[in-house]
């Protein structure tokens, strides 16, 4: 998908936008920016990514490429804010009494960031299903139908699904993984 | 197994919660992302952004431009751009070396302003936006290289 991007197809790089445009977004607000800083951090990072697609070659490592340049503009905006602002005394205490609220948010908005970056890893069939069920309540025949897939497969699949998900979620977590390389085994694989 | 089975359904659960509440990126946000392909470029001509004040404050920042305004470097090789963000904000003052006669073209995602660059190297924006800008320094004299830094929020 990136190489045809970088090659000049803009249907591959519309369906990188729609394959990673959530997660940065998610990076952007988990930072505490409105929405037109996060704006901001999405449009320089898409930018970005446009001026070094050719670097990028390796599908592999556009992934985590697009979340740390995500989150250092995100950083980067966040204290452009700060420094327009005449902090003050009553400011600085009102600010304290939110930062207990704030912390546990922000723990829940980096445990959504990790989920939308590994969900955003996962190979396209994984995300469909995933995704469908997710949507509604259809039965299985209904959806077998839909993505065309045999019914008795759907089962087995979600739980495969499942647990690659669950896998790349713990090494982003755990830090064991190299953010240039994250989703190099899922991104590719059809 | 038992416990991957629940841990598993945990994590459908997680999930299914994430669809429910995750905020959708809005659809100008979404344009955006769409029509930054038409900035693909070749970064080999790529001036990167090597020092922010913002991220990088050593007092370098304070020490040129007096406090409380942003410094930017870029480089390419053996060329430099420095961009120095003052008045609040309204005045965009830059600096190229080596230096030599030519213009700039400041892009924004959406349009791009042209300033002359004398022959110190220097130029001025007056009231740049704030967002996304990448600048394009093109010497005067012929063969001279093309400069074009990292696209950057100010």
């Amino acid at each position: 998908m990136v190489r045809a991007a970088a090659d000049g197809s803009e249907a591959a790089w519309a369906a990188l936008v729609d394959r990673f445009a959530g997660v940065i977004w998610a990076v952007a607000r988990a930072q505490g920016l409105d929405p037109s800083d996060a704006a901001d951090v999405s449009q320089t990072t898409w930018l970005r990514f446009a001026e070094h697609i050719d670097q990028l070659r390796e599908a592999e490592r556009a992934a985590g490429w697009l979340v740390t340049t995500a989150r250092r503009e995100a950083v980067r905006i966040s204290r452009l804010g700060a420094r327009h602002l005449l902090v003050d005394p009553w400011t600085e205490l009102a600010r304290r009494d939110e930062e207990v609220e704030i912390d546990e948010a922000l723990l829940d908005q980096e445990r959504s960031v990790v989920l939308q970056q590994s969900f955003a890893a996962l190979p396209d069939r994984c995300r469909r299903l995933l995704q469908a069920l997710a949507a509604e309540d259809a039965s299985y025949a209904d959806l077998g139908q839909r993505l065309d897939m045999p019914v008795g497969s759907i089962g087995p699949t979600r739980a495969r699904c499942l647990e690659k998900l669950r896998a790349l979620m713990s090494r982003l977590e755990e830090g064991q993984l190299n953010p240039l390389t994250f989703g190099k085994d899922q991104v590719h694989e059809r | 197994m038992r416990d991957d089975g629940y841990e598993l359904e945990a994590l459908d659960r997680e999930l299914r919660e994430l669809f429910a509440r995750v905020e959708p990126v809005p659809a100008h946000v979404m344009d955006q992302a769409y029509s930054a392909f038409a900035w693909r470029g070749v970064a080999a001509s790529l001036a990167g952004l090597e020092y922010d004040s913002i991220i990088d404050d050593d007092g370098l920042a304070r020490l040129r431009t007096g406090g409380g305004e942003r410094l930017l470097r870029f480089r390419s090789g053996g060329s430099m751009v420095e961009v120095s963000i003052v008045d609040e904000g309204h005045r965009l003052v830059g600096q190229i070396t080596p230096p030599e006669y030519g213009r700039v073209e400041m892009r924004r995602p959406d349009q791009v302003r042209e300033a002359l660059v004398d022959e110190a190297g220097r130029f001025l924006v007056d009231d740049p936006a704030p967002g996304a800008m990448s600048l394009r320094c093109l010497p005067a004299a012929p063969g001279g290289a093309v400069l074009e830094t990292e696209w950057v929020t100010i």
